[in-house]
């Protein structure tokens, strides 16, 4: 629990570090592919946006 | 129509006793805009602010008492009609100098947008690195925008548009006008964007201006004890995080790290004794986790994308920082929760002489 919480203070940095990252990945595999509309955490689906 | 022929931008710069600052501001304000586009608010400055801007511009509004910021642009954009008469808006502050090219980055974006699905566009803030509180506020900088901002923006939740370096659509202000109830006006005004559905909000960060930060220990206290207090008021006001958006799940995330951070600073400071006199060095897990893991990583991606190696030596007095921050955003929570207001008052910061080009 204690590490657990640790975790938490930066976890913010952690997650966007993660979404720079899938965005710039799955940017590199769809280029048409340019935001995010929805983080769905049941399905662990990100859904983007085409443009 | 400005320098670049770069749109049709209006720029408003408000102004309660700045003649330490202003003239940096203007000139640098003037790089972008000529003079018939520069608009002044004085509001109810005691010293030469009001002569200092006459030097610059003809289009000046004198308010003959404070009544703060978000006032002090809403009266200008009114008084000046700037919404019929120019495409963007660009509110300055004093003590910010914008970079030449800050329109080059910015205006594209919202002329590229047909559409008009965007409905601003926000710069990056920089701070200048004189002392170990500026040098903080820069890292901090960098970390926010860099980091945070840019993937707030893929996910279409920004959760507070500068109030120094973000240019508008003017049409936005004949729905909507700066808040007026908080103390954070620029995080109000993004709020509302967000809840009444008026744009998206691009990250340009490219587009720069250089801010002046609290020089002193006190000066930064206040401001950082405003900003937090300033959070708060909007999430109680929109109420956030629950509105079902992604900005809620955003605000839901910063909320609860800030709070989580604030309790493990104040358990540490309480039980860091232990460490040493019970050998319980698992309390020290969480020192150790941080500084390889974020802290010592985001301070060398600093330095090296300011090309600044000053900031390494103010570690240690970065850690008081930061528990410092923590104690405070503790603070105004339970401020805000036993609905006391002390910490709602404006405070004006101390200037110094801004010099040099962006």
């Amino acid at each position: 629990m204690y590490t657990g919480f640790t975790l938490l203070n930066g976890f913010s940095l952690y997650f966007h570090v993660l979404i720079l990252a899938t965005f710039k990945c799955a940017a590199m595999l769809r280029p048409s592919l340019t935001k995010i509309s929805n983080i769905n955490i049941f399905t662990y689906r990100l859904e983007f946006v085409r443009e | 129509m400005n320098h670049n022929n770069l749109g049709n931008v209006a720029i408003i710069i408000p102004a309660f006793n700045e003649t330490v600052v202003l003239t940096e501001s203007l000139k640098s304000a003037l790089t972008l805009v000529s003079r018939e586009d520069l608009y002044v608010v004085d509001d109810g400055s005691k010293d030469n602010t009001l002569l200092l801007a006459l030097q610059f511009t003809k289009n000046i509004l004198h308010v003959p008492s404070s009544q703060g910021k978000a006032k002090a642009i809403n009266a200008a954009i009114k008084h000046f009609n700037l919404v019929g008469k120019y495409e963007y808006i660009l509110p300055l502050d004093a003590d910010t100098k914008v970079s030449p090219d800050f329109l080059q980055h910015t205006v594209p974006v919202l002329e590229a947008d047909t559409d008009e699905k965007y409905i601003c566009v926000i710069g990056k803030v920089n701070g200048s690195s004189h002392n170990w509180l500026t040098s903080y506020r820069m890292w901090e900088y960098e970390i926010s925008q860099r980091i945070h901002k840019a993937a707030q923006e893929k996910e279409r939740a920004i959760i507070v548009c500068s109030g120094c370096a973000t240019l508008y659509r003017s049409s936005l202000f004949s729905k909507i006008e700066f808040p007026t109830d908080t103390v954070t006006e620029d995080m109000d005004l993004t709020f509302l964007i967000h809840r009444q559905s008026l744009g998206q909000i691009a990250f340009a960060p490219k587009a720069t201006v250089i801010t002046q930060d609290p020089f002193t220990l006190s000066d930064y206290i206040n401001q950082v004890k405003r900003w937090n207090r300033g959070f708060w008021q909007c999430l109680k006001k929109h109420n956030a995080p629950w509105g079902g958006k992604m900005l809620d799940f955003e605000l839901a995330l910063s909320a609860t790290e800030g709070l989580a951070s604030g309790v493990l600073v104040l358990l540490l400071l309480i039980l860091s004794p232990l460490i040493f006199y019970k050998q319980w060095s698992f309390l020290a897990i969480p020192f150790v986790f941080d500084f390889f893991i974020f802290f010592l990583p985001s301070i060398y991606y600093t330095m090296f994308v300011q090309s600044n190696d000053k900031i390494f030596k103010y570690i240690p007095l970065f850690y008081f920082l930061r528990g410092l921050n923590s104690v405070i955003f503790l603070y105004s929570f339970i401020c805000s929760l036993f609905h006391l207001n002390k910490l709602s008052k404006w405070k004006h910061v101390a200037r110094y002489r801004m010099e040099g080009a962006i």
